[in-house]
């Protein structure tokens, strides 16, 4: 599967949109497997909720298809298809209430395992990683945004300014007291690590 | 250092600084341990983010996104003018695909003894299939008495259950579309294999002529100007005529599906010819040879466009109907049925500008002669000989006036009884008699100013007389 994957990543998103545009609809669906599961990560941790997730992710992929002649190249497909799908995410959230945060990461995929950790490592760490989700989800958005961005999508500060449409700095300022309020949250947990 | 910016400290964390900014944190750091303690602090927290588990999606998640998009698109194209859309971006391959429909019919034709697993037949009565039903109330079918193929024809395809290009099974009328590839550059040196390769694409053909008693030949000039593939599009959808499209990957060529099919319902070389064999056209008859060939020669115009749908009976009249309102786009309209089908005659009277009966004979015979020239390559005599007698009986069948639309004419058996859908078993049973009154219809779209396979069978050397 990382073949494939990889295969795929090797492909230029500008060839593959060129390749939709030109009619074939069967490039976008590569583009698609490329960013669904990146795209749905993120937009799990910001919905706190899976199943809007998913409606928001196939929604945005929609879109972008409809709309793929108006894509300008100047900024990179995953940053405009993530604008698309963070504005849907802000519209749906406006539609309805939040959901509660109970939902988040339930149906995640399995965790990448440290092969050199043993039973013991590996439940405490699972168990960090429950409690630090579920402190993630109890930030405000514009924190967990952030932090979700950099710490699970792996976006540099440049992309989540472009993403973001803020400042390089802002980007800094609101990552550093995002993970300052997350380490509050924490606290008790960082203690016991640390003795 | 009480001036130091804190939140240096996460971009030195995320390696966001530059060398000089990365010497002033470590200064900074190095002053007092509880600095360093945060650092750890943030440390951890990060890697524990980071080692969060990846939510993934299905891996039909890509297919689904696409079926959704195409709805989409379909909806939309009916408002106002999309900005820059091309339509051609929904064209592909269909005769490939419709090829590929009926190598998986064969293959099911072949199983046909074996009982489908549970699961498949759920997917052929699947209750979300209802909505698609059109409600029959006062529509009046065309009757539907039974098939009655030779005593020595293998039965009709199971009716409910389709393929798709890729091999799934799927419920629904289908459509597949595509613009066909355009035709190979003229090489001598592989003129000779690609005769070959033609030959086999004939007979991979002929072997979807099982089909042919099922499937409906629709042939449409169009304006090359006109937005035909929009409006038919619109005029499906309004009918209630679902459609899918294929993964172009998934599509073979004809010239490579006698060879390379394998993949797709078993199809084989050998088992391409093996249809224009004495024992294949028992099944297949001249008449349907020649109607599909007709199919295949326009599928190698790259100008020709083919879209197959599966419909009921008063979904084709409705389509048909409209195609004949709609002049200026459709020049021409001209259906043909397979001969040996009673269930069909009732659209054979459907023409609109068609060719004169004349020019249509003539243009039978050429294609007879094609056929001719094809099977007798395939060293097969006795198909020849039927493929040449079968024009005779087709030219001596009335023909309507050109330049004049029929109506099609209502069937005599009473309206189909409203679909009552009590729960799951009326469900799959009302869904179930509405698969089996669908017809296959091969829609043949060509511009006008391109010419008919008819017209390019002309240019097929003469038939070799025996």
């Amino acid at each position: 599967m990382a073949g494939v994957e990889s295969l795929v990543s090797a492909v230029d998103d500008n060839q593959l949109i060129e390749a939709t545009l030109a009619g074939n609809s069967a490039a976008f669906g590569d583009l698609v497997r490329k960013y669904q599961d990146r795209l749905y990560n993120t937009m799990t941790h910001l919905t706190r909720s899976s199943e809007d997730a998913r409606d928001i992710v196939q929604d945005s992929f929609v879109k972008a298809f409809v709309k793929l002649d108006t894509f300008q190249r100047g900024s990179a497909f995953y940053t405009w298809l993530y604008r698309i799908a963070f504005n849907t995410a802000m519209s749906q959230k406006r539609r309805r209430r939040p959901t509660p945060a109970a939902d988040a990461g339930t149906d995640c995929g399995q965790e990448a395992v440290d092969p050199g950790a043993g039973p013991g490592d590996r439940l405490e760490r699972e168990e960090l990683a429950s409690q630090v989700r579920a402190a993630l989800a109890a930030l405000s958005e514009e924190y967990r945004t952030v932090l979700v961005l950099r710490d699970i999508d792996g976006c540099d500060y440049e992309a989540m300014a472009e993403l973001l449409s803020v400042p390089l700095g802002t980007v800094r300022s609101r990552l550093h007291r995002a993970r300052l309020q997350l380490r509050e949250q924490l606290k008790h947990l960082l203690q016991t690590d640390s003795t | 250092m009480s001036d130091f910016d804190e939140t240096l400290l996460t971009a030195y964390l995320d390696g966001e600084l530059p060398e000089a900014e990365r010497t002033r944190v470590e200064g900074w750091l190095s002053e007092r341990p509880e600095r360093r303690q945060l650092l750890e602090e943030l440390r951890s927290i990060k890697t524990s983010l980071q080692r969060s588990p990846r939510a993934r999606l299905p891996r039909d998640f890509a297919e689904q996104v696409l079926r959704q998009a195409e709805r989409e698109m379909l909806v939309s194209s009916g408002d106002a003018p999309r900005r820059g859309f091309s339509l051609r971006r929904w064209r592909r391959p269909a005769i490939w695909a419709s090829l590929a429909l009926a190598a998986g019919l064969l293959l099911m034709v072949f199983d046909r003894d074996r009982p489908p697993p549970a699961a498949e037949r759920e997917v052929a009565v699947a209750p979300r299939d209802v909505p698609q039903v059109r409600p029959l109330i006062g529509v009046p079918a065309a009757p539907r008495e039974p098939q009655s193929p030779p005593a020595d024809a293998p039965p009709s395809p199971p009716p409910a259950v389709y393929f798709d290009a890729s091999g799934a099974k799927a419920n629904g009328s289908r459509l597949r579309r595509a613009k066909t590839p355009p035709p190979p550059a003229p090489d001598v040196r592989k003129q000779k294999s690609d005769e070959n390769e033609m030959l086999d694409a004939h007979a991979a053909l002929s072997e979807s002529t099982m089909l042919s008693d099922q499937t409906l030949l629709v042939w449409c000039e169009v304006s090359p100007d006109a937005k035909y593939d929009e409006r038919f599009r619109q005029l499906l959808l309004s009918n209630h005529i679902m459609w899918s499209e294929d993964d172009q990957e998934q599509v073979k060529s004809p010239a490579r599906l006698g060879g390379e099919g394998r993949g797709q319902g078993g199809f084989s070389r050998k088992a391409a010819p093996a249809t224009a064999a004495p024992q294949g056209p028992a099944t297949a008859p001249a008449q349907n040879q020649r109607r599909l060939l007709a199919a295949n020669q326009a599928a190698l115009d790259a100008a020709a466009e083919l879209v197959l749908v599966e419909a009921s009976e008063p979904q084709i009249k409705a389509v048909l109907a409209e195609l004949d309102h709609d002049a200026n786009v459709f020049k021409t309209v001209e259906v043909e049925p397979a001969d040996d089908t009673p269930r069909q005659q009732q659209f054979g009277y459907y023409r609109r500008g068609a060719a004169p009966a004349g020019e249509r004979t003539q243009r039978k015979m050429e294609l007879s002669a094609e056929v001719s020239k094809a099977e007798k390559n395939s060293a097969d005599k006795a198909t020849a000989d039927r493929a040449e007698s079968a024009p005779a009986s087709r030219a001596g069948k009335p023909d309507s006036p050109p330049g004049i639309a029929y109506q099609l004419r209502a069937g005599g058996s009473p309206p189909m009884p409203h679909l009552q859908v009590e729960g799951l078993d009326a469900t799959k049973r009302a869904v179930a008699q509405t698969n089996a009154d669908r017809l296959q219809v091969l829609f043949v779209f060509q511009p006008t100013s391109q010419a008919k396979p008819a017209a390019a069978s002309t240019k097929q050397p003469q038939p070799e007389k025996e």
